[in-house]
């Protein structure tokens, strides 16, 4: 509880009330102060009622620790011009922000500054290609960093102090922006800086306490932890080399949660008492990925010392099953799931831009994979931005203006933030087996803003990864990607209704579900093995395979899964027709708990139809298989479908509701279809999304 | 060439949509096998599109130049480009191309050179068919050059400049106006507004050039053509000789003209007659 504002179960509440944060970003310092007026309420009139904005040091600093806060950079009177107009407020100070800036946001001075810059393997500087100039990466571990940004919140959080709610209308301030080594994601790229280095070594220490064990993991003879020097490539040939990479990977974790606390807890000092938050960088940005956003970012963690964390999206439509494994990993992941930046427009050097068609279809996808809340990056257009609903002078762009009013209007009748999926199912993205993905890169990619130079993604992936089996039966951080894939694809085209989850989570966070499922090889972190079996004995249905893991994320043989399996009772799987056994479940007496082993991808249909069956698992039963439901309830009763066709054909789709439906209303198209016996029959256009209002009797 | 902070307002999307779809060229939009390798050992080959690659008869990289040719040659049906990395000479190759960085360094002079210097790392790091420095990253098929040149020799400081391409008479299928400043850096990006053409281009094109000197400052060079004369000229091999032919039988409307351009074609006319 900070002030009144609670977040707590999905929701954002001031006294008692659910908010319903649809916002839209509007730059004060890009507008004249004069269209401040004209432009705020075009958007009010839109029907958004949350303002964010960024606050650029780089503008405000016009020489070393001087600053002008007058004129069109005057962030008071926006503020209170915005409370005046009653819009809720978050805002977001940086130090870093973007923002289509040259610097990032930052003084120039800062960026030039040799000792405040993160480091290549090399020791030389990494460069972001981005528009209009290129920037040097900034080492997030620099104590003199930090000391600066001291300077700047000294000189901003005065003045966000007397905004902040209930004296004033900010009720969120955004910490720094899309922090993730300037999108130098792939780990052998930075930060190799001494700073840096000083804080792996400490965490290297925190893990271990004692050299004596980091000596017996590492296999070496460090007399000091001064000693260690973090790996600068990837040279692991056999399973006993990977700690020293994998702790690699997570420490380039633990510099992004530790450097995000040292400025939530700057902002804290500075009296910021509103919740406080981040955003994650678009995970298909520069670059692109398309599995779960997994390590360096970790939002469980992360957490544990901010309010609540989203990933940012930017997304054509043809994406769908990218927007869709965001959405429901932020919904399955943070206790806010809130979209801190969210398309509309785009900036000039987005590459084949979409256009308002796609914003308005993830608009509906985000919502349907649980998203609560979201701010449209931008609601205004500004120097280096285009596309948006308004104009730089609050003039309406009629096509996006009116699409975006439609849609708002849906945002304020629908009420999704009091209603909950109806989900069995979480399918858990493997943390240990991402980071040995990360861990095994072999060469690295540096974020570029234009195209990558040789095509690749900063993410590492099966193209530049080692495909070496290190000692396992198979090569996990190619295969652990193939399970994944294929546990989504059945679940999605089956009508298993599931929300994506990380490893990470608390075994609290897996209990909400009748069933996980996480792939598992030869070896799962200690940690983790603990929770699985924890939620395993509290009653829960867990899936594994392709093997009952028998060591430990330190690659030293650990039985505790087998055991916990040898002490329950065993159940072999058959086929539907009972002529084959595809897989074993393990069963505990005491809970009722199982844990069902699939030892084949190729087995995953026939040991999963059956067990879900017997669970009663909740499934939508639709045709075809590409078509995509999702069903929310909310306590009243209300119940809303949504529908997607996310392929390029428009398709005949059928879907068997329940039998006590007796209505069902097209929202977006306000039309009314007809049941026939509790059967929805429709053509779905090309990349549509349909929502109902399910009426049961 | 790009200003400190280039003014980029008012883009229209379509337009600029377009100008990315005639212009701009990602490596990414090419299907791609590549293969990684250190000191002759393979370690990993792939395709963009998860293609399979045929390279069976290939147990290490001998001699990369050949053993690239041939893994294009054996693939042809399934590949736009090979690209073969040697990883430490990539490991190294970045670290050179960040060493020239400075916070003066113009982003397309940056680009260039970053691009340039994998031809400087031949044969340990290769793109196929080369050179890579013409491959690698956003390529703009001419584009850059060509305002690059304009900037520089054929307009002056302080003036803008407009190109518009029409689908049809009126309707405008992209258009870029530049403004230039007094250090011949683009100092203004934005679009022509759809508004002022509503009938006919070729006679009303200079309500354009008006409506850009009272909105921005005073333009220098102006160029008008339909989308069907641009097709043709970027399909023919001396797209120079093609374009100078297009302006010289009005295909292409140049206004204003500026002397220097006009003394260009002028010399290229009697070269003609050689």
């Amino acid at each position: 509880m900070q002030n009144n504002i609670e977040i707590k179960g999905k929701q954002m509440v001031i006294d008692k009330k659910t908010l319903k944060n649809y916002g839209g970003s509007v730059h004060y310092w890009r507008s004249r102060p004069e269209d401040w007026e004209k432009i705020l309420e075009e958007v009010k009139k839109l029907g958004i009622n949350l303002i964010t904005t960024y606050i650029p040091w780089e503008i405000h600093e016009v020489k070393e620790n001087v600053f002008d806060f007058g004129g069109s950079k005057n962030v008071d009177a926006f503020l209170s011009l915005c409370s005046k107009k009653g819009f809720n407020i978050m805002v977001r100070p940086g130090p870093q922000i973007n923002s289509e800036m040259t610097w990032f946001g930052f003084p120039e001075r800062i960026l030039e500054n040799p000792d405040l810059q993160a480091k290549n393997p090399f020791g030389g500087k990494v460069i972001l290609t981005q528009v209009p100039k290129p920037i040097p990466a900034l080492s997030y571990a620099s104590p003199e960093f930090f000391k600066e940004v001291e300077t700047w919140y000294d000189a901003i959080c005065p003045i966000l102090k007397n905004h902040l709610f209930p004296r004033g209308n900010i009720i969120g301030v955004q910490v720094d922006n899309e922090l993730g080594y300037f999108f130098n994601v792939n780990p052998y790229t930075c930060d190799y800086s001494t700073a840096s280095i000083e804080l792996y070594r400490r965490f290297i220490y925190e893990k271990y306490g004692t050299l004596e064990n980091l000596n017996k993991i590492y296999k070496c003879n460090y007399s000091n932890f001064h000693e260690i020097v973090p790996p600068v490539r990837f040279e692991g040939t056999s399973k006993n080399d990977l700690p020293y990479y994998l702790d690699w990977i997570e420490y380039r974790e633990y510099y992004l949660i530790h450097s995000l606390e040292i400025l939530s807890n700057l902002l804290k000092d500075r009296g910021i008492d509103v919740p406080i938050y981040h955003n994650y960088p678009h995970p298909l940005g520069p670059g692109g990925a398309t599995g779960a956003p997994s390590t360096p970012f970790n939002i469980p963690k992360l957490e544990e010392k901010i309010d609540f964390v989203g990933f940012d999206i930017y997304s054509r439509k043809e994406l769908y099953d990218h927007v869709k494994t965001i959405s429901s990993y932020v919904s399955g992941c943070s206790r806010y799931p809130f979209i801190p930046e969210f398309i509309t427009g785009v900036w000039p050097w987005y590459i084949n831009p979409g256009d308002v068609e796609d914003e308005i279809f993830d608009t509906k996808a985000v919502l349907m994979h649980g998203i609560k809340g979201f701010n449209r990056y931008m609601i205004v257009d500004r120097n280096k931005w285009l596309g948006s609903p308004i104009n730089r002078e609050g003039i309406k762009n009629k096509k996006p203006y009116e699409l975006h009013n439609k849609v708002q209007d849906l945002l304020n009748k629908l009420p999704i933030e009091n209603m909950e999926k109806k989900c069995d199912i979480m399918l858990l993205t493997n943390r240990d087996y991402d980071r040995l993905e990360a861990a095994t890169a072999l060469i690295p990619v540096y974020g570029d803003f234009l195209d990558p130079i040789l095509g690749f993604s900063e993410y590492p992936n099966t193209s530049y990864i080692s495909n070496n089996s290190f000692d396992f039966k198979e090569p996990i951080q190619i295969n652990k990607t193939h399970w994944f894939e294929e546990y989504y694809n059945y679940l999605s085209s089956e009508g298993y209704t599931f929300e994506i989850g990380d490893s990470e989570l608390t075994v609290s966070k897996m209990k909400e579900y009748k069933i996980v499922i996480i792939s598992t090889f030869e070896y799962l972190s200690e940690e983790l093995t603990r929770k699985l079996i924890e939620y395993v004995k509290d009653g829960g249905n867990l899936i594994i395979g392709p093997n009952v893991p028998s060591f430990n994320e330190l690659m030293t043989p650990s039985n505790d899964f087998k055991n916990f399996i040898e002490s329950i009772k065993k159940i072999d799987i058959c086929s539907e027709n009972g002529m084959e056994i595809v897989g074993t479940k393990y069963f505990d007496n005491r809970s009722n708990g199982s844990i069902i082993l699939v030892p084949d991808l190729k087995t995953i249909q026939k040991n999963l139809s059956n067990i879900f069956k017997e669970l009663d698992v909740y499934k939508i039963n639709k045709k075809p298989k590409q078509v995509d439901a999702i069903l929310y309830e909310s306590v009243n009763g209300e119940n809303i479908l949504f529908l997607c066709n996310p392929s390029s054909e428009t398709v005949d789709t059928e879907v068997i509701l329940s039998e006590k439906s007796i209505s069902c209303y097209e929202i977006w198209d306000n039309i009314e279809y007809k049941l026939y016996k509790g059967v929805l029959r429709l053509n779905l256009e090309p990349y549509t999304i349909k929502i109902f209002d399910i009426k049961v009797n | 060439m790009l200003s400190k902070n280039p003014l980029m307002i008012d883009l229209n999307i379509n337009q600029w949509r377009n100008l990315h779809s005639l212009f701009l060229e990602p490596i990414r939009s090419k299907e791609r096998i590549t293969v990684i390798h250190e000191k002759g050992k393979i370690l990993n080959i792939s395709h963009s599109l998860g293609k399979a690659v045929e390279t069976d008869y290939l147990q290490k990289i001998i001699d990369p130049e050949y053993d690239t040719k041939i893994i294009y040659e054996k693939n042809k049906q399934n590949t736009d480009l090979v690209i073969m990395i040697d990883r430490l000479a990539l490991e190294k190759y970045y670290n050179e191309a960040f060493s020239y960085w400075t916070t003066e360094m113009d982003l397309d002079e940056y680009v260039i050179n970053m691009y340039k210097l994998l031809d400087k790392y031949y044969p340990d790091i290769i793109i196929y068919p080369g050179p890579s420095s013409k491959q690698a990253g956003l390529q703009s098929k001419g584009l850059h050059d060509m305002i690059f040149k304009v900037v520089q020799f054929v307009v002056s400081s302080g003036s803008t400049i407009v190109f518009c391409i029409f689908e049809d008479n009126s309707k405008i299928f992209t258009s870029l106006i530049l403004g230039i400043d007094d250090h011949k850096k683009i100092s203004l990006v934005t679009s022509v507004n759809q508004e002022i053409i509503s009938n006919d281009w070729r006679k009303e094109y200079s309500n354009v050039l008006s409506w850009i000197d009272e909105s921005f400052w005073e333009c220098d060079l102006g160029i008008f053509m339909n989308k069907s004369t641009l097709d043709r000229i970027m399909k023919n091999q001396s797209m120079e000789e093609s374009t100078f032919n297009a302006i010289l039988n009005r295909e292409i409307i140049v206004d204003p003209f500026p002397k220097s351009l006009q003394s260009i074609i002028k010399k290229y006319k009697l070269h003609d007659l050689t």
